[in-house]
């Protein structure tokens, strides 16, 4: 009990500056799952895209794929000004820039097929690779209408409503939303946000405890090792549980309305998981960290390292085959996995199965850290060793 | 004697409420070894850090070599030298490093910084730790790594903030060695302490505050008389009666009679003869005694009875 | 004297661990975990990985060609697009529902599409079989005006032809991931505040002793403060060239041709970095330990705007608050690199530059007032 109430003493002392962590993390995790919605590239929904189009086509054909652009995306008028349309391009005002030569048609008729148009894209954009393969599939189809003799007019028609065929999509389920709900995003990205504050809030704290001068004085009481981890456990928990319930309310307080009772339950179960990890390695680190900056390293590089390599940051199917291998030895691997379980429990409780797994391997990271911890503080308790 | 080195004028300086100067005055001539001797938070390093234009202060000035002390007097700068208190040292820097980081500020002539440089680390007796890190060293050499940055380009004035804070015995008694020889080689030196037996030891001009006032200067013989004790005779004495007391009281120049835990101390100003009129009041009146000494007066006792507080509290 | 203490404050920069950490180690783990985590991408477009689907066909009614073309997909080998795991509509109902194939392929009366959920493999199926359909109309078409022609339009279409051609305004070639390793030197520049903030608390005789006892020696206070400044500048350049080169030559990420002047962007980006650490440092009394706190943290939130952590946060940025953009240093040093991408004249990126010059100049005359004073009211 005493080092139960010495813990929070200190806690008392910190708070400030753990408010600053917290402020930042929770502007972050809003800004996080607001561009996590926004990254998703939506293939079934067509979304359309800002492009301008510069046609100096002589014949008509070069007209009729600029209309059929404008049909389907926004067309952002503009001259064929390289300076304004760099600055366009820049500020993101059009993604996508296509040049349709002068002798567009001509090519096409002498059935030449090499570098009909020209085009700029934002430089490393999902829409220009969209974009580039619809322009790809209307010349191709204008050009086998052209070489079958087919009139420019007719050709141009006929090109059109043969794009506008396309494959019927059916969802599996009726209840399958097709984009993501915003909690997919918030709850997918605690992670990060969870192992910075949780070590960043408990490994100070631990810290002073384990401070050479401090751990040796509490030796020399009749406190048992057992009683003292114990109350530092308990501290930990408890302020772990205080930051869990305030980024929980945050997440009600935005995405309340469209969260479902299950749902939640089940969210609730897996950051819980997470968080036993985080407070093990917060439990750790205070362990072997001799200062704040030894601390904020260990942090930074274990949050940031398991939120890119466990498919936080980068979505999974991004990830090499060699990584995802290797991010199996991470819980952020495990957590996301649950995350992704979570939104298909409602249609298949079948996955159920899976979650519980995903649940256990991150309990198990857990325990795993506990008893790494638990061995390094019996190692720091025999005082022979310390000395040096 | 010669030149004012330091001139203070009714210096005061205020931290909101707190007045940590009280029109401070101050002279110190060259040649001097000057102590300046006060309870922890009297004002020793307030005075310092006015005297090196760190702090602004209130009203006053202060007089360096002749001429007012500024910030940006580095013709005055130049010829001092300050140790703090804390021990101020890059700690990513070596021994040899650090004092020619320290050194090189003052002197720009390569080949003389670097003669200064060795003479210092063979003053101080670093040679054998030349390129070891601060954080390798131990306290009393840390200290003297310290003093080293402070003392290598020949000032002609030296402050010393209290160089041995937390220094063991033998490392103190060099750097006092030390002190004394910078001052034969024509040095000034201002210490400041408040371990009076150091002081004593070394200074050969001292000058007592308190709450940021000087109480007292002068050589340590001028403090002793100041006061009114002469000799303090203690003796042994198993049993005595109240009146013999009241009697030995009487005697010439006692002012002061003690009795507690059969110790008899007997404090008298000064005059002759004060220990044989002790001795033979004792044996007329057949006291039976036991060990006797006589102490003369220390600065403690002269402290203690300008401010009626001991030193060292 | 400048020389000599410039030197020296290189000297110690290279010795403390904590800069080197933060400045030159932080950022090659944070390189290579880049490098793991898209590197991967790479190869996955590079070799592309069949997709597992489940195909359910009738035997009347169905769309022979199609099959025929699913077959010739499925075939094992290098060009294998599709991977078939089964052909039982109950099964593949199943498999989909557990995610284990990316969709179901309907060959009945018409050919459609079943997906459980969006992702790249389902989008990857869509255009396929879009694709599919807008080619057979056309064929179809194509037979019934001109049946004579359809060999020739059939012969074209086993040809592979580009017609698009991109083109740059630059002839810079990036990858998606590029943005990231921006982000990654803008960081890495960033943390130079470590070293501005040390050059501060080493002058400020208020905040440690070693400040006072450089400031009571014979020299100007502005040149001690130069040369720490200049020399906390060189070893953040430092740490931002090998950084890049670890990005250049190591994980063998292009990028683009101008060297220079990413490295004229990497100085003035150390430039702002230290500025940064030095206007923390003077302002204020806080504590050492709360000031690099604070600028850890701060410049963790410019990078995390800039996109170090999701690469399109700076678009968000731009549409929702775009004067955040102009006055993050994070964004400004990304924004100067990507501009060199963008634009074959240098307007805009000297733009940025010039920015950046102005708010170190600011944070610079900042912090030069602050620390101008020359007596303390308390040490």
């Amino acid at each position: 009990m005493q080092v139960f109430k010495a813990y929070f003493k200190i806690l008392r002392d910190s708070i400030p500056g753990l408010f600053i962590y917290l402020v930042i993390f929770i502007a972050i995790s809003f800004f996080l799952s607001g561009s996590g919605k926004e990254s998703t590239a939506t293939t079934f929904t067509k979304n359309k895209v800002k492009i301008a189009v510069i046609n100096e086509d002589e014949g008509g054909l070069g007209e009729g794929l600029k209309s059929y652009l404008s049909q389907i995306h926004t067309l952002v008028p503009t001259e064929n000004d390289k300076e304004m349309l760099q600055d366009q391009l820049y500020y993101r005002n059009i993604e996508y820039i296509l040049f349709i030569p002068k002798d567009f048609t001509n090519k096409i008729k002498n059935n030449e097929k090499e570098h009909l148009c020209e085009n700029v894209k934002v430089p490393a954009s999902y829409t220009g690779k969209y974009l580039d393969s619809q322009v790809d599939q209307y010349i191709s189809t204008l050009i086998t209408y052209v070489i079958a003799g087919i009139d420019d007019k007719q050709a141009l028609e006929y090109t059109k409503s043969d794009l506008e065929k396309e494959v019927s999509v059916q969802l599996l389920n009726e209840s399958i939303s097709i984009s993501k709900a915003d909690d997919y995003y918030y709850f997918k990205y605690l992670p990060y946000i969870f192992i910075s504050v949780v070590v960043m809030g408990i490994s100070p704290i631990l810290m002073t405890f384990y401070k050479k001068e401090i751990n040796e004085r509490n030796l020399c009481s009749p406190m048992t090792l057992k009683t003292k981890s114990i109350g530092l456990v308990a501290g930990s928990i408890v302020t772990v549980l205080g930051i869990f319930v305030l980024f929980l309310v945050f997440a009600f307080f935005l995405y309340g309305k469209n969260m479902e009772f299950e749902k939640t339950i089940l969210y609730i179960i897996n950051c819980i998981s997470f968080l036993s990890f985080a407070t093990g390695l917060g439990y750790l680190v205070s362990i072997f960290s001799s200062n704040h900056n030894i601390l904020n390293m260990i942090t930074n590089v274990c949050g940031l390292g398991m939120s890119f390599l466990g498919g936080i940051f980068v979505p999974r199917e991004v990830l090499g085959e060699k990584v995802i291998a290797l991010s199996k030895f991470l819980p952020t691997y495990w957590y996301v996995n649950a995350v992704e379980a979570i939104q298909e429990v409602k249609i298949n409780p079948s996955i159920m199965k899976e979650f519980q797994i995903n649940i256990g391997v991150q309990l198990l990271f857990a325990i795993a850290m506990f008893a790494i911890a638990l061995a390094g503080t019996k190692y720091k308790s025999d005082a022979r060793k310390q000395v040096s | 004697m010669s030149a004012a080195v330091i001139k203070i004028e009714n210096l005061v300086k205020r931290y909101h409420e707190l007045v940590a100067l009280d029109h401070f005055n101050l002279e110190i001539k060259e040649g001097e070894i000057f102590g300046l001797l006060g309870p922890n938070g009297s004002g020793k390093t307030t005075t310092i850090n006015c005297i090196l234009a760190l702090l602004s202060f209130d009203k006053g000035n202060v007089e360096v070599f002749g001429e007012e002390m500024a910030p940006n007097k580095y013709h005055l700068k130049q010829d001092i030298g300050i140790v703090f208190q804390n021990v101020a040292v890059f700690n990513e820097l070596t021994v040899y490093e650090n004092i020619e980081y320290f050194c090189g500020l003052y002197i720009k002539n390569k080949q003389t910084r670097k003669q200064y440089v060795e003479e210092a680390m063979e003053f101080v007796g670093l040679n054998d730790f030349k390129s070891f890190y601060p954080k390798k060293l131990s306290g009393g050499l840390l200290r003297r790594l310290n003093i080293a940055c402070g003392i290598a380009h020949k000032p002609k004035l030296i402050i010393m903030d209290e160089p041995t804070v937390a220094v063991d015995p033998q490392s103190r008694n060099k750097i006092l060695e030390g002190i004394v020889e910078l001052n034969k080689k024509g040095a000034t030196i201002i210490y400041t302490s408040h371990y009076m037996e150091e002081v004593e030891q070394i200074c050969t001009r001292i000058a007592i505050m308190d709450k940021g006032k000087n109480l007292a200067i002068g050589t340590k013989e001028e403090l002793k008389m100041m006061i009114k004790t002469g000799e303090t005779i203690n003796m042994e004495v198993l049993e005595i009666e109240d009146k013999n007391l009241e009697e030995i009281k009487k005697l010439p120049h006692v002012y002061q009679v003690e009795y507690k835990e059969n110790k008899l101390h007997i404090k008298c100003s000064k005059g002759k003869h004060n220990l044989i009129r002790v001795l033979d009041y004792m044996q007329t009146n057949q006291i039976a005694f036991g060990r006797v000494y006589a102490e003369l007066p220390t600065l403690n006792d002269v402290f203690l009875e300008i401010t009626g507080k001991e030193l060292r509290d | 004297m400048f020389v000599r203490l410039f030197q020296y404050k290189v000297k110690r920069l290279f010795r403390t661990k904590d800069e080197l950490f933060w400045c030159l180690v932080f950022p090659l783990i944070l390189g290579t975990f880049f490098y793991m985590s898209f590197g991967g991408f790479q190869d996955k477009q590079e070799t592309f990985q069949a997709i597992n689907i489940g195909y359910i066909t009738t035997e009347t009614g169905k769309d022979e060609d199609f099959d025929q073309v699913l077959m010739l997909l499925s075939k094992d080998g290098k060009d294998q697009i599709v991977r078939i795991k089964t052909t039982k509509e109950e099964e593949a109902k199943k498999l989909l529902l557990d995610k284990k194939i990316a969709g179901i392929i309907y060959n009945t009366l018409e050919v459609t599409l079943t997906v459980n959920g969006e992702g790249i493999n389902e989008s990857i199926l869509n255009s396929f079989l879009n694709q599919y359909i807008q080619k057979r109309e056309t064929f179809t078409k194509i037979a019934q005006i001109s049946p004579d022609k359809l060999n020739e339009v059939l012969e074209l279409e086993f040809k592979d032809s580009s017609y698009l051609q991109e083109i740059r305004f630059t002839n810079a070639s990036i990858d998606p991931m590029t943005s990231y390793y921006y982000a990654l030197i803008a960081m890495t520049c960033l943390y130079g505040c470590f070293a501005g903030l040390s050059s501060a608390i080493d002058i400020k005789a208020n905040m440690s002793t070693l400040a006072s006892r450089r400031l009571v020696a014979p020299t100007n206070k502005m040149k001690i403060i130069l040369g720490d400044f200049f020399g906390a500048v060189f070893v953040q350049f430092i740490c931002t060239l090998i950084t890049v080169c670890y990005i250049i030559f190591v994980l063998k990420v292009d990028m683009g041709q101008k060297i220079n002047y990413l490295m004229l962007t990497a100085f003035v980006g150390s430039l702002i970095g230290v500025t940064t650490g030095l206007f923390i440092g003077s302002i204020g009394r806080q504590s050492e330990n709360v000031k690099s706190a604070i600028v850890l943290a701060g410049t963790m939130v410019e990078c995390f705007l800039s996109g170090l952590m999701v690469g399109n946060m700076k678009d968000i940025v731009e549409r929702h608050a775009p004067i955040i953009n102009r006055i993050n240093p994070a964004t400004l040093i990304v924004d100067s690199l990507y501009s060199l991408d963008i634009y074959d004249t240098y307007d805009r990126y000297m733009r940025n530059m010039i920015s950046m010059l102005i708010l170190a100049t600011i944070l610079c005359i900042g912090s030069f007032l602050a620390i101008r004073r020359e007596r303390y009211a308390s040490i």
